[in-house]
Order: structure tokens, then sequence, then C-alpha cells
């Protein structure tokens, strides 16, 4: 079932992603034999302090999708974030969780919802602790420095 | 090895044999394919489970499901209505009347149901929503909501048709 509806999916997204072009810079299969493995390149949103930087994202596809949600991550080291794990690249999203996804969602429908999440950060559930609390104690320029901090060393340093 | 009645002797037999015939298969793919590699496992694995009768596999998935301890009875899946195309055009028709049969898909593949020459298509009871009978049936086996608008299926009172009871009553009667 999961290679039928890729396909589709695949198909449906070459149509759709160029009026996703503010957000979605990339989401495709790794490799045509490899349906089940996907990468995807997201855009920092204007207004937050990722504008102008992108994001790498791996996507895998468990082979009962899509009855059961794909596991997608942020690239390692990369995104600085209160609800991504620094170091794992780990995301925590609510749709993305086995009781909360539901099949007729889809990859483009995911990568949206995580352009709003870059968009709106959830302090209530975060995975980058550091982060969040000084979102929550109302500290934005702290917020925006240290985000720009762990950009710039991510630059500097691939 | 207990062997105190007849019974499990012939049981114990039954096992043995088995367990032989299962063991010439492992024996003759490692043979006839010996690379080695994961793509072997998963043909044992589909040639084993074709070995199972069909009634047993589902029962052996129901078990599984049950594990889950999640999702709707199978009583319940079975007995959703199936509808037709034409059924839910017509439903269709009153939200969007441009709406063509070739526009109408299922949900959860995406596949539009004039694919199939005979589509299976069924309808869930309170929002009305479709899918193709399979795709739902698998859903449904670990989930108890409806994909679309998340209506919780198992949270509707079972309604009972009062206008058999009376007719129930009189056969009662002449009965």
């Amino acid at each position: 079932m999961s290679l039928k509806r890729l396909l589709k999916e695949k198909r449906l997204i070459e149509k759709e992603l160029s009026g996703y072009s503010e957000s979605i810079e990339l989401l495709e299969p790794v490799a045509f034999e490899n349906f089940l493995k996907w990468r995807a390149v997201l855009k920092g949103p204007v207004n937050t302090p990722y504008h102008k930087h992108s994001f790498k994202l791996l996507i895998e596809l468990p082979s009962e999708y899509p009855l059961v949600p794909p596991a997608i991550t942020f690239e390692p080291y990369s995104m600085p974030h209160c609800n991504v794990e620094f170091s794992t690249g780990k995301i925590c999203l609510n749709i993305l969780e086995h009781e909360h996804w539901s099949p007729v969602w889809n990859l483009m429908y995911v990568m949206v919802a995580l352009y709003q999440l870059l968009q709106e950060p959830v302090v209530d559930s975060p995975l980058n602790i550091d982060l969040a609390n000084i979102l929550r104690a109302g500290d934005t320029s702290a917020y925006h420095g240290l985000i720009n901090y762990y950009l710039q060393e991510d630059t500097a340093t691939h | 090895m207990v062997e105190n009645t007849d019974q499990t002797t012939q049981n114990e037999q039954e096992r043995r044999e088995t367990r032989e015939r299962l063991r010439l298969l492992f024996q003759s793919l490692n043979n006839s394919g010996n690379n080695g590699n994961r793509s072997n496992d998963s043909m044992l694995l589909q040639l084993l489970s074709e070995l199972i009768p069909e009634d047993l596999q589902n029962e052996w998935f129901d078990s599984l499901a049950d594990k889950n301890d999640k999702g709707c009875k199978e009583t319940f899946v079975s007995s959703l209505p199936r509808v037709s195309i034409n059924d839910i055009l017509k439903q269709e028709i009153i939200r969007n009347p441009e709406i063509k049969a070739a526009h109408l898909n299922c949900s959860i593949c995406y596949c539009k149901y004039t694919d199939d020459d005979y589509p299976l298509i069924a309808q869930l009871p309170h929002c009305g929503h479709h899918f193709d009978f399979e795709c739902i049936s698998i859903w449904l086996s670990k989930n108890e909501t409806c994909p679309i608008c998340r209506d919780n299926l198992t949270s509707h009172k079972e309604v009972i048709d009062t206008s058999n009871v009376e007719l129930e009553e009189d056969w009662g009667m002449y009965g």
C-alpha cells in the first residue's frame, strides 16, 4: 500500500510544490529505487530567527504508511528550536505521534505543519529546554541571540 | 514430553511433522539462494505466511490487534454499510454540483474509486465519510476514529430499532 500511495504523493508534490516556494524548498525521495526514504528542505519563515536559513529533514516511511506516521527528523546539530532535540534532530509534534496521526494526511501536509512549528514554537512540550526557558521568560533578544549563535556555529563548522 | 492420553500423543506427532516440514523448507531455502542478505528473509517470511491457512492468518492478525487493546470490534467493521459510487455521488453533489464520479477517491490510499471495476466502498455511520472497505478496515482494526473528522466510532450508543420490537411481540401472540 505504501509504495502506491507514495507514488501518488510524489506526483501531487511535483504539481503543487511551486505553490509552496516560500516554505518548502525540496521534498523528494532520496533515490528513485527507494521510495521509503525521503529528504526535504524547509526555508526559515520571515519574522523568525530562522529567516534566510534552510533546514534539512530526513523522512523515513514505515511499510505500513499511511496507516502509521512517517518518522521525520531534522539533520542532527542543525536545528535550534524549542521542540527539536538539537543533538539528534528529533521533533516533538503531536501529529507525528501514532495516536494523533491520521492516514488522510500526507508528507506535504506534514511539511506545512513543521513550517508552522518554526513560526510558532510550543514552549509547553520542549525538547530543547534552554531555549524553551528563555522563551517562557519572555527574553526575546536572548532567544534570538542564542538561535543565531547556534545557526552561525552550524554554518561555520559545516 | 508428557504423553498422558492418546490425544496428546497425536498432537505431539502432528507438531513434530509440521516442525520437520518447516525445517526442510528452511534448509532448501538456505541451499538455493545463499546470499545471506535480508531479501532472503522476507521471501522466507512470505512463504511461511502462505503456509498458514487464511482463516488462521486472520485469527493471528486479530490476536495481534487485540494486544494493542485498541481498535473497533471486527464485527463492527465487517458490518459497516457498503455504498455504491452512485450513492456517494448523490450525497457529494449537494455540496459540490460540479463533482464527477472520477473525482471520488479513497482518502487513505488516494486511489480513485473508478480505478477499480467493482470498488468496495464503506461509509462510516454518523459522520458519513467514505473509504475503500479494505483501507478503512485495516485502519479501524487498530484505531477507533474516522481518519477525516476524528469522530470516535465507539462513542455512539447503538440505536435500538423499536419498530421491530412490536413486530416480535405480535409474533409472540400468534406463535
